[in-house]
């Protein structure tokens, strides 16, 4: 057993990208750790969690075809249902992110079940729909979420109730969930479900003609994708120790998620990685070099990487990156 | 006031700014129920003419209804652009529709972020002669921007309507469009389609402009308010039918009455909850709409 874990040649090549892609993450933050940049850290956190909603994303649209611009409705779902539950009942976010990620799956069935069998672009509409009435709900049912003012989380929390001092040790929480959503992906991608979703996106028909039921899969796919986008408010809810609805369930969040997964490539292990580090690199020189006067300027970002992506690289950037280190393999 | 005149003045209202909704979407009809286009940027395209109208009416002292060939240009400009440069090369390189929405909701984003570099992030109204000025008739009384609202956008709807069935152009365009007409036909026939679309987006943009200067008169203007049009203009479009012209007016009559009612049974900003709500039972029971060919 314990040789084969070490045999780094038994492992299959997307084994080893995971393992690549911890490492790409972990050493910069080690080493701006032990310089003392604490910035760099903090933005490596971001990288780690917006990577994480890519992906989290990406199992939807990528996956099953199923695109959702709503997807700030499960992660200020999953965030509130967690924060309430702490302030209210004492209940760690460490269960309470099971919940909130439960009610969010809970709300991408009740969304799916009318919604998922339309085609093309309905869909996608309803989805803003969806996020809309939750984003109004939340601010109109103040006497639970405290409306537009939001809720505070009390200071001094202990890791034990997801909270820490050092933004290391938060690091290091949002890699490990989302080394657990790669792995989780990439059971997904070899399970039957995700052959039945990857059939069925190639040719829906063909696939509903060899029993698979498509309606079905995508709902799983939609309840799978926002359970985890759930998980991931939670800890940016815990990591920033507050929650309000203009930056937890506007459109921009939604936005952003669909940015890093479409960046990297769509349907790929890796691609939210590669899509998060960049946009999150990007937007950290942007705001720096525009940031402050021009509040929310940030969207001509956002809006020009979108449309470049779309027309000049359709397919991501981690498609291109693996084609060149191909390249370079085979002269060597 | 009795009962009954509460719900006279809240029902004609509705119908009101139904009319209104319902020109706020004919621009977004025409993009994509004749060519496809499912345009995200449509608010943005109604929030640039709201901004020039405010601004132009501003400098020039003029009556903002009085800007509606200039916003109709402008809209134009943008749809031609937007067609030209965005959407065409796309579908030239084979992008299904999720591409082209992701490149539509990409432009939308851009033109936001844009508005808010140039005019910052302040909450103008525009004053105008038309606020706090009433038409009354009987016991029911009605704002004076929303009347001259209504009468533009029943104007628009039907002078486009009869642009399309009559002039030769419009033909062309609904000839090419792939609700009512087939493409490969046009071309066949000699109808170069890559320019009627092009000429079809330009409507949809000059419709945006007509919209936006309507809406610039009894609504505040800010580089967000892009969304908020786009999603009611979804909500009628698909509650219309693709492609349906009296869909879509009686659609947004109906989401006019329906946030009108639910604001007052249920209080401010429940009637919109009650709009998308609905919205998405129709979707469930109707997904073709009320008229639908699509």
């Amino acid at each position: 057993m314990r040789a084969r874990a070490l045999n780094l040649k038994r492992l299959n090549s997307k084994q080893l990208e995971i393992i690549i892609a911890i490492f790409v993450l972990l050493i910069p933050a080690l080493a701006f750790r032990l310089i003392g940049l604490n910035y760099a850290v903090y933005l490596l956190v971001l990288v780690a969690l917006w990577a994480f909603l890519g992906q989290a994303w990406n199992i939807c649209y990528g996956y099953a075809g199923v695109l959702s611009f709503g997807h700030a409705a499960f992660f200020g779902l999953g965030a509130y249902v967690s924060t309430i539950l702490f302030l209210n009942y004492g209940l760690t976010p460490w269960i309470g992110m099971l919940i909130g990620g439960g009610f969010a799956a809970l709300l991408g069935l009740f969304v799916g079940i009318p919604t998922i069998r339309l085609r093309g672009a309905y869909f996608a509409l309803s989805t803003i729909a969806m996020a809309e009435i939750v984003r109004l709900l939340v601010l109109k049912l103040d006497f639970i979420t405290a409306g537009a003012s939001g809720l505070l989380l009390p200071a001094n929390l202990s890791p034990l109730q997801l909270y820490f001092k050092d933004t290391f040790y938060w690091f290091l929480a949002t890699l490990a969930i989302l080394v657990a959503l790669l792995i989780f992906s990439y059971k997904l991608e070899k399970s039957k479900l995700g052959k039945a979703l990857r059939a069925m996106k190639e040719n829906e028909t063909a696939a509903a003609s060899l029993g698979i039921y498509p309606l079905k899969y995508k709902i799983i796919a939609l309840m799978i994708s926002a359970f985890f986008t759930g998980i991931g408010g939670v800890f940016y809810a815990q990591y920033l120790g507050y929650i309000r609805p203009d930056f937890m369930l506007i459109p921009t969040l939604s936005d952003e998620i669909l940015i890093v997964a479409i960046l990297g490539g769509v349907g790929t292990l890796l691609g939210a990685v590669v899509g998060s580090l960049i946009f999150i690199v990007l937007r950290s020189v942007f705001l720096g070099l525009f940031g402050g006067g021009m509040m929310g300027s940030y969207l001509i970002l956002y809006g020009a990487l979108t449309i470049v992506v779309v027309m000049f690289l359709p397919e991501g950037i981690y498609p291109r990156l693996r084609k060149v280190v191909a390249r370079i393999r085979s002269k060597t | 006031m009795t009962a009954i005149e509460v719900l006279g003045q809240v029902l004609v209202f509705g119908v009101v700014l139904g009319g209104e909704y319902a020109l706020a979407a004919l621009g977004m009809g025409i993009a994509w129920g004749l060519m496809h286009v499912v345009n995200f940027a449509h608010g943005e395209w109604i929030m640039i003419t709201m901004y020039t109208t405010l601004w132009l009416s501003l400098i020039f002292r003029i009556d903002p209804y009085l800007l509606i060939p200039i916003n109709i240009l402008i809209g134009l400009a943008i749809g031609f652009l937007s067609q030209r440069f965005v959407f065409a090369p796309m579908s030239k390189r084979g992008g299904g529709w999720q591409q082209t929405i992701l490149a539509t909701f990409g432009l939308s984003m851009l033109m936001t972020g844009l508005a808010q570099a140039l005019w910052g992030q302040t909450i103008y109204t525009l004053p105008n002669p038309y606020v706090g000025t009433y038409l009354r008739i009987g016991f029911i009384s009605i704002p004076e921007a929303h009347m001259f609202g209504f009468v533009i956008s029943l104007v628009t709807i039907l002078g486009i309507y009869f642009f399309l069935k009559k002039t030769l152009i419009g033909k062309a365009i609904l000839g090419t469009s792939e609700v009512m007409g087939d493409e490969e036909a046009a071309k066949l026939m000699g109808i170069k389609t890559s320019n009627i679309k092009v000429l079809a987006l330009g409507l949809s943009g000059a419709a945006a402009g007509i919209a936006g200067t309507v809406i610039s008169t009894f609504y505040y203007i800010n580089p967000g308010v892009g969304i908020t049009w786009a999603a009611l203009a979804f909500v009628i479009v698909i509650l219309g039918g693709l492609g349906s012209f009296s869909g879509l007016f009686v659609s947004g009559m109906i989401i006019g009455v329906l946030e009108a009612v639910g604001n007052m049974l249920l209080g401010q900003a429940y009637g919109l909850v009650l709009v998308y709500a609905v919205f998405l039972f129709v979707l469930y029971v109707r997904p073709k709409g009320l008229k639908g060919r699509a």
